[in-house]
């Protein structure tokens, strides 16, 4: 190649963006869930790398099965910041999508990480809840209910800043 | 004099193994095979550079284990043990095939990095669960590297299918960012309008000029019939889709001025695409008798005698090739040639 055309800025972005997030979802987990700050930044740590190297690998999935018209408008994106209106809807399509695919990783992420951290299965099986009392029943669904709030919680605050801090930037870089 | 000598001991002391399980060792026979390679060849010349490369990684490994090189807290020694293993494995490939080389530096790093978690003491174990959690967050982390470098390649993949995109401006990407090394190698539409030209002189150069108008005439009325021919022997892959060839017949008087445009409708920094424009003039040569030249073939001789066949003939001269214009292009200076 004559010239060399290098995705910094993709990187540069998305190291911003990683540190936000992980920022706000930590400050968000450890102020409802009641962890210490450490615990909260290793978890949302590796719950947003994880969400974003599965997103990698969804685009590098994507990528080469896309028809021609389609791969020309994401190629205008990228290179050009350019799309036609008729992929706008497509666009926010794709947002929404990440969005709650990305909430279920973290849920299912989280109960992993869990696991994988303390060593031992968590308790809400509905087998062992059976045999408890009501009492503790109530405690462990109240449990989980409040961990899918706080990590719902969590992810509306992160992709509120994002889309702030993407529209701030897109003010700025001109039309 | 003393100063060489302490400098030579300490080079000594840095190179010679002080015991015979040590990294130096294994740097030393690393170099040993790869001086025996150089003498051999062929199949025991690929085992022992093989086998130099091993010593190599592995004398790497057990220096950077002892004498870490540590950057914020994390030590180096994966990453560079990690590229040794990935130029081994992929070395060969980086023509063919460079991405494989780069995608996989920060896997082999990263699971460089946690081999000692879990072995130790040359038995398998769990790692504690206070660094699970960190294990994870490393692995991850080196997977979003091979993925920032594999959009690397992605891109690359895309400059090439469609180079077109190369003249283009990209400057209002939030991805990327060009450093152009050298000016870029000319879009497809140079080689478009070459083409045209090469057609246009097989058809219009030294024929008589009643011809050359009725050929004219055609293509003002079909004019795709000139871009289909020129396409065809571009052949078909992705990028000639999006090349368009536009040819616009400007009257003069004889002569006329042909303009062609290839217009890239790709992606492009500008919403109307760019274009890259040829004019070329059709001129008309009076015959050799020196009579006045009659435009119009229809015209019965008056002044001077014109034989049949010494008509007017036609010659061509091709300017050269705009650079690449962006923006919408340029309306027709008149809207229908009239051919007379």
């Amino acid at each position: 190649m004559a010239s060399v055309v290098l995705p910094l800025r993709a990187i540069l972005l998305q190291l911003l963006l990683l540190l936000m997030v992980i920022g706000i979802e930590a400050f968000v987990l450890q102020r409802r869930l009641k962890i210490t700050r450490r615990i909260s930044i290793e978890y949302s740590a590796s719950i947003n790398l994880l969400s974003t190297a599965i997103g990698w690998l969804v685009l590098f999935g994507v990528e080469p099965l896309l028809p021609p018209a389609l791969k020309e408008q994401l190629i205008s994106f990228v290179l050009f910041n350019a799309w036609l209106p008729t992929a706008s809807s497509l666009f926010i399509l794709v947002g929404l999508a990440t969005f709650f695919v990305t909430l279920t990783v973290e849920a299912k992420g989280f109960d992993y990480l869990e696991t994988l951290a303390t060593g031992k299965k968590d308790e809400p099986s509905y087998q062992k809840a059976y045999y408890r009392t009501q009492i503790q029943q109530r405690e462990v669904s109240d449990r989980s209910r409040s961990r899918i709030t706080t990590i719902l919680l969590a992810n509306a605050c992160s992709y509120t800043v994002i889309l702030l801090v993407l529209f701030v930037s897109s003010l700025g870089l001109g039309s | 004099m003393n100063r060489l000598k302490e400098i030579f001991d300490q080079i000594r002391r840095l190179i010679l193994p002080p015991s015979a399980f040590s990294w130096q060792t294994l740097i030393l026979l690393s170099v040993f095979s790869c001086i025996m390679s150089a003498l051999t060849n062929d199949i025991i010349r690929d085992l022992l550079a093989s086998f130099g490369w091993i010593f190599l990684i592995f004398g790497v490994g057990w220096l950077t284990t002892e004498k870490p090189v540590v950057l914020g807290g994390l030590s180096l020694g994966p990453w560079i043990t990690g590229a040794l293993v990935s130029i081994f494995l992929f070395g060969n490939y980086i023509d063919e095939e460079p991405s494989l080389l780069f995608v996989s530096w920060p896997l082999i790093s990263a699971a460089i990095a946690i081999i000692p978690h879990f072995v130790s003491s040359a038995k398998l174990k769990n790692p504690s669960p206070d660094s699970r959690q960190r294990l994870a967050i490393l692995i991850l982390s080196n997977v979003i590297i091979s993925c920032w470098f594999q959009f690397y390649f992605v891109i690359q993949g895309w400059l090439q299918e469609y180079p077109g995109l190369l003249t283009n401006d990209f400057n209002r990407s939030n991805f990327v960012v060009r450093l152009s090394l050298r000016p870029p190698r000319p879009p497809r539409g140079v080689t478009i309008l070459n083409r045209a030209e090469t057609l246009l002189r097989e058809e219009l150069d030294n024929r008589r000029w009643p011809e050359v108008e009725k050929w004219l005439l055609s293509i003002k009325q079909q004019p795709e019939a000139f871009e289909q021919s020129v396409m065809r022997t571009l052949g078909d892959d992705f990028e000639s889709r999006l090349w368009r060839l536009e040819t616009r017949i400007l009257p003069g008087n004889p002569d006329y001025n042909l303009q062609m445009l290839a217009t890239w409708q790709g992606p492009s920094s500008d919403p109307e695409g760019y274009y890259l424009v040829q004019s070329c003039e059709i001129i008309q040569v009076s015959p050799p008798t020196g009579t006045s030249p009659t435009p119009s073939p229809t015209a019965n001789p008056q002044s001077g005698v014109l034989a049949p066949q010494q008509t007017a003939t036609s010659r061509i001269e091709c300017g050269p090739i705009s650079q690449p214009t962006f923006g919408e292009q340029p309306e027709s200076r008149s809207e229908s040639p009239s051919v007379r």
